[in-house]
């Protein structure tokens, strides 16, 4: 039954359909191949009682809701793909620390101020301090009035003040330099300080007192030193307060000697010092008003100069250009500010709910 | 049988095309794939297929015949399933035949019937995977060769091939269970 396996094989392909006549002719003479025949189609009989099942009644609505839940969840799949995805995520990190940079860097622009600007100033106050003294206000029409005193015009007191800001290319060199000039003109200086901006450029300020005689001189000198920025010369003459005071020393002084005369005549303890505590207090008197004398003196003998040297911004060269766009960057970091100020709670808010909602679709998914 | 369906773009349509689908291609798929992985998860696997038929419908292109895509989807998950579960064997109990023929009773041979029904249903289930889902497209379903050669993705003359073999130890596998007594 050699040649019988090669038949079977056809038999088995063909069960399902006419047989082609060699095989139809070698069952008609096979015994053994035409019950395999009978055989298999038994088995195919099997296979085709097989009874078509229905399927379960809820798994249409089922797959149905499955399919709506998914549809729902592609949206927000592709809205967190939209946002998660580490290539689409990337520039979103970017934006954000970029804008959070601005922010930084918008703040500090907008609250540094390039310099820690004092109001003119500690050193000058000691002069309006003698400006304001207690005493009669000075009568513009005086010197004119006291035509006698014409004559005495180089007695008369005036006290000069100046303030001299420059831009120099080197502050700390040049300070040595005026060190020398005041030293030289016979000054010195009562005051200095030094302070460095952010950007590195030093900016010095010194306050000289110098003899009147060359006043005049060295604002010139110190002004040949870099580029004039600021300038005020100011000159007060204080010529009545003076001889005014040098009168009422005199009073008081002869007004000392008479109690001096007094206290020599006095007959007890009791009259003594009684003449001495008036003697006391004429002395206090006129030691003060000797102290204003002296100030006084000393204010117009010498002049007050108070120069600044600053070394110019890196910026300066357009100065007006990046005040310009400094003033446009304060407004626009504001203007962000102000806006984020409103969006800020509405973002959280909005945030929170989209957290809740992912959540409870995860939650729900996985159920 | 309608041959030539549209590529589907329009989302409102979908969710309708999708039901009608469904209705028309539930029992076949349903069948199919019973008779490949057994009762238990069935329902299981027929909810994945018509979700994944879902999922891809747009890009069925209408150059295959909608049924055998969807025969062709239901193979593929079947095929997975089976994979996954011969890595954890065991869980098709062989059960010993046991069919006496039928008395003339109605309920005997109602009986009768249902125990055949299952035993056959086993002897498929033990059947190999690749001569398995052979048989069941061509005894079942009724495929042609070409159509299951498209469905299965292997040649015609492999399916050939498979289903003779696929016969061969069908018929032995029921012969060894008394079912052709």
């Amino acid at each position: 039954m050699k040649g019988c396996e090669k038949i079977r094989d056809e038999i088995l392909l063909h069960l399902d359909a006419q047989m082609p006549g060699v095989v139809q002719k070698h069952l008609d003479e096979c015994h053994e191949c035409s019950a395999f025949l009978k055989e298999m189609k038994k088995a195919r009989g099997l296979l085709q009682d097989l009874e078509p099942l229905a399927p379960p009644p809820g798994l249409q609505d089922k797959i149905m809701r499955k399919v709506e839940k998914m549809e729902e969840r592609n949206f927000c799949n592709r809205l967190k793909d939209k946002l998660i995805t580490p290539w689409q995520v990337r520039p979103a990190i970017l934006v954000a620390m970029s804008l959070v940079l601005v922010f930084v860097i918008g703040g500090v622009f907008y609250l540094w101020q390039p310099f820690p600007e004092r109001k003119e100033d500690m050193l000058m106050q000691d002069v309006f301090r003698a400006e304001t003294l207690p005493m009669e206000r000075q009568d513009p029409r005086a010197p004119d009035t006291y035509e006698g005193m014409e004559l005495k015009v180089a007695e008369r007191r005036i006290i000069y003040n100046a303030m001299l800001e420059l831009e120099v290319s080197d502050a700390d060199k040049l300070q040595g330099q005026v060190i020398e000039y005041i030293t030289v003109a016979g000054g010195f200086v009562a005051e200095t300080r030094r302070w460095v901006s952010p950007g590195g450029e030093v900016s010095i300020r010194m306050v000289l007192r110098l003899p009147v005689v060359g006043f005049e001189d060295a604002l010139g000198e110190l002004a040949g030193l870099g580029e004039v920025v600021d300038q005020s010369i100011q000159g007060r003459d204080i010529t009545r307060e003076y001889q005014d005071l040098e009168a009422r020393i005199g009073n008081k002084k002869q007004q000392e000697q008479r109690y001096l005369e007094i206290l020599q005549e006095a007959k007890n303890v009791e009259e003594i010092l009684k003449v001495e505590r008036e003697l006391e207090r004429i002395r206090v008197e006129i030691e003060s008003m000797e102290g204003t004398l002296r100030y006084y003196q000393d204010r117009s003998d010498f002049a007050t100069i108070t120069l600044t040297m600053k070394e110019p911004q890196v910026v300066i060269v357009g100065g007006e250009l990046f005040e310009a766009i400094r003033e446009a960057f304060k407004g626009s970091v504001h203007l962000l500010f102000t806006i984020t100020g409103w969006i800020l709670p509405y973002a959280a808010i909005l945030m929170v709910i989209l957290l809740i909602t992912a959540v409870f679709k995860s939650f729900k998914t996985k159920k | 049988m309608k041959g030539q369906e549209k590529p589907f773009q329009q989302r409102a349509d979908q969710k309708e095309i999708f039901n009608r689908i469904f209705c028309e291609h539930k029992f076949r798929v349903y069948n199919t794939v019973y008779r490949m992985v057994g009762g238990e998860d069935a329902q299981d696997l027929t909810q994945e297929i018509f979700i994944k038929a879902y999922l891809n419908l747009k890009k069925f292109r209408g150059d295959a015949r909608l049924e055998t895509w969807i025969y062709s989807i239901t193979v593929n998950v079947c095929r997975d399933y089976l994979r996954r579960k011969s890595k954890t064997p065991g869980t098709v109990p062989y059960q010993e035949g046991k069919v006496a023929p039928g008395q003339g009773n109605p309920v005997a041979e109602y009986l009768d019937r249902r125990l055949i029904q299952e035993e056959t249903q086993e002897v498929l289930l033990q059947l190999s995977p690749p001569l398995q889902e052979v048989l069941i497209l061509r005894e079942l379903q009724g495929l042609s060769y070409r159509e299951i050669a498209a469905v299965a993705g292997i040649p015609e003359g492999t399916v050939k091939s498979r289903l003779i073999r696929a016969r061969r130890a069908f018929k032995e596998s029921c012969e060894e269970r008394g079912l052709l007594g």
